[in-house]
């Protein structure tokens, strides 16, 4: 053991901080070493003097300059704040709420998306039933074939191409006529609903109409038309197919859909 | 005097108790006020800090954590402020104000001489030392208590104090203190 460190073990003594094995082996050390006890009188005396000073320390009261700098403005104001626990269902937090009605509508958009994926996706190589798309009018060549009405006359000239699929039915109609004609599509609303008519080759005298159950196209020229309706069920319907000039018919016929 | 302890006195007073901060300031105002005393070596200033520090203390309650022991937390309060207090004021050569306010049971002379002699030791220290020396004979505190206050390792402190208590024995030797033994 070096000097300092039995110095150091004298000094936790005189403070009571020395364990009892260490203070053995200190005692077996300063048997073999007077000296170091005369060093440590010095020490004591040093102590005494700081005790005494403890002792005598001065008393002081400064409680009401203490108080008195405290802000007791704020303070009393604290204190009477009555504290009011509000306690509040979890579903009673926006936050909550909010975030399941956004999960609840992601959710739904899933199941929505999933559902109507088939006849919106523009995806060529799907299962059958997703033939029939608004967006992919090639896929019509993919679609059931349900007839094939052709008609010509010094009056008028018409081919009707329909197809359908599990969800749509779409129309092809070639009309050519070189005086005013009208041609009417005519269904069942509980079967079919109108989503799209398109005019191909347009025309400024060529109108086309859609009704909750037919469509009506008034021609004049050569006019190309494509026409969807939502096939509501798989169950067998007809569409009537009709040509009018002055309205008189001059052609009339009918296409079953949903074949069995 | 309140049998609470510390920590209970603490809680109280975030709940807006006045008495228990009261409590509290008897509790520690005399130690506090000692240390800083001789720590600066003036009484009106170090009446200053000690008012600084139950200031601090009562703005600075709500932080408190209470897995700690208050006294080693106002300690450390009471330390920063006087030492900051030092790093802009060097600390007065002898006790300024004491002369008359002492309770000096041995009016002897000698204790007088050797009142001075120490406190001029442990002016003499550099504040760090003097801090260590405080806490261990002014407030009492254990090796593991002044290392909770003044975050230092244990080891640190004990060797600290050993350097101190050295320092302050060549000091005082210097200037006679052992003369009249």
């Amino acid at each position: 053991m070096t000097e300092k460190i039995i110095i150091e073990k004298l000094y936790r003594k005189l403070d009571g901080e020395l364990p009892e094995n260490e203070y053995r082996e200190l005692l077996e050390y300063m048997i073999k070493n007077p000296s170091l006890g005369q060093k440590m009188k010095g020490w004591e005396s040093v102590k005494a003097l700081l005790d005494k000073e403890k002792n005598n320390a001065i008393d002081v009261d400064l409680k009401k300059e203490i108080l008195s700098r405290i802000n007791m403005e704020t303070y009393k104001t604290k204190e009477n704040k009555q504290e009011i626990k509000i306690v509040r269902s979890i579903w009673a937090r926006p936050s909550i709420r909010f975030g399941f009605a956004f999960i609840l509508g992601v959710f739904a958009g899933i199941i929505l998306f999933a559902f109507f994926k088939n006849d919106f996706k523009g995806s060529r190589e799907g299962t059958p039933e997703m033939k029939g798309t608004l967006y992919n009018p090639n896929s019509f060549d993919n679609m059931k074939t349900a007839d094939l009405l052709q008609y010509e006359s010094p009056l008028a000239k018409a081919i009707c191409d329909v197809h359908y699929s599990n969800r749509i039915v779409e129309i092809r109609l070639d009309l050519s006529s070189l005086y005013p004609v009208k041609s009417t599509l005519e269904f069942d609303f509980n079967n079919f609903e109108v989503l799209n008519i398109q005019n191909i080759t347009v025309n400024d005298q060529t109108t086309a109409i859609a009704a909750s159950s037919f469509v009506q196209i008034n021609n004049v020229g050569d006019n190309k038309f494509i026409i969807q309706l939502l096939n509501k069920n798989k169950l067998p319907h007809n569409i009537d197919f009709k040509i009018f000039q002055n309205d008189s018919p001059i052609y009339q016929n009918s296409v079953q859909v949903n074949k069995e | 005097m309140s049998e609470k302890d510390d920590n209970e006195l603490v809680y109280e007073v975030i709940k807006g108790s006045i008495s228990s901060f009261e409590v509290l300031i008897d509790r520690y105002q005399k130690t506090i006020f000692n240390m800083a005393l001789k720590m600066v070596g003036d009484v009106e200033t170090a009446k200053d800090i000690t008012q600084d520090v139950f200031v601090k203390t009562f703005e600075k309650m709500g932080s408190f954590d209470f897995n700690h022991r208050f006294f080693s937390w106002i300690y450390r309060i009471a330390l920063n402020q006087t030492l900051n207090y030092l790093k802009t004021k060097p600390p007065i050569g002898r006790l300024k104000g004491t002369e008359t306010t002492i309770i000096d049971d041995n009016s002897a002379p000698d204790y007088e001489r050797n009142r001075k002699i120490l406190h001029a030791g442990l002016q003499s220290l550099p504040a760090d030392y003097r801090v260590l020396l405080l806490l261990k004979y002014f407030c009492g505190l254990s090796y593991e208590e002044i290392a909770e206050t003044t975050k230092i390792p244990m080891k640190k402190v004990r060797s600290r104090l050993y350097i101190a208590r050295e320092q302050l024995s060549k000091i005082m030797i210097g200037k006679g203190f052992f003369e009249n033994d």
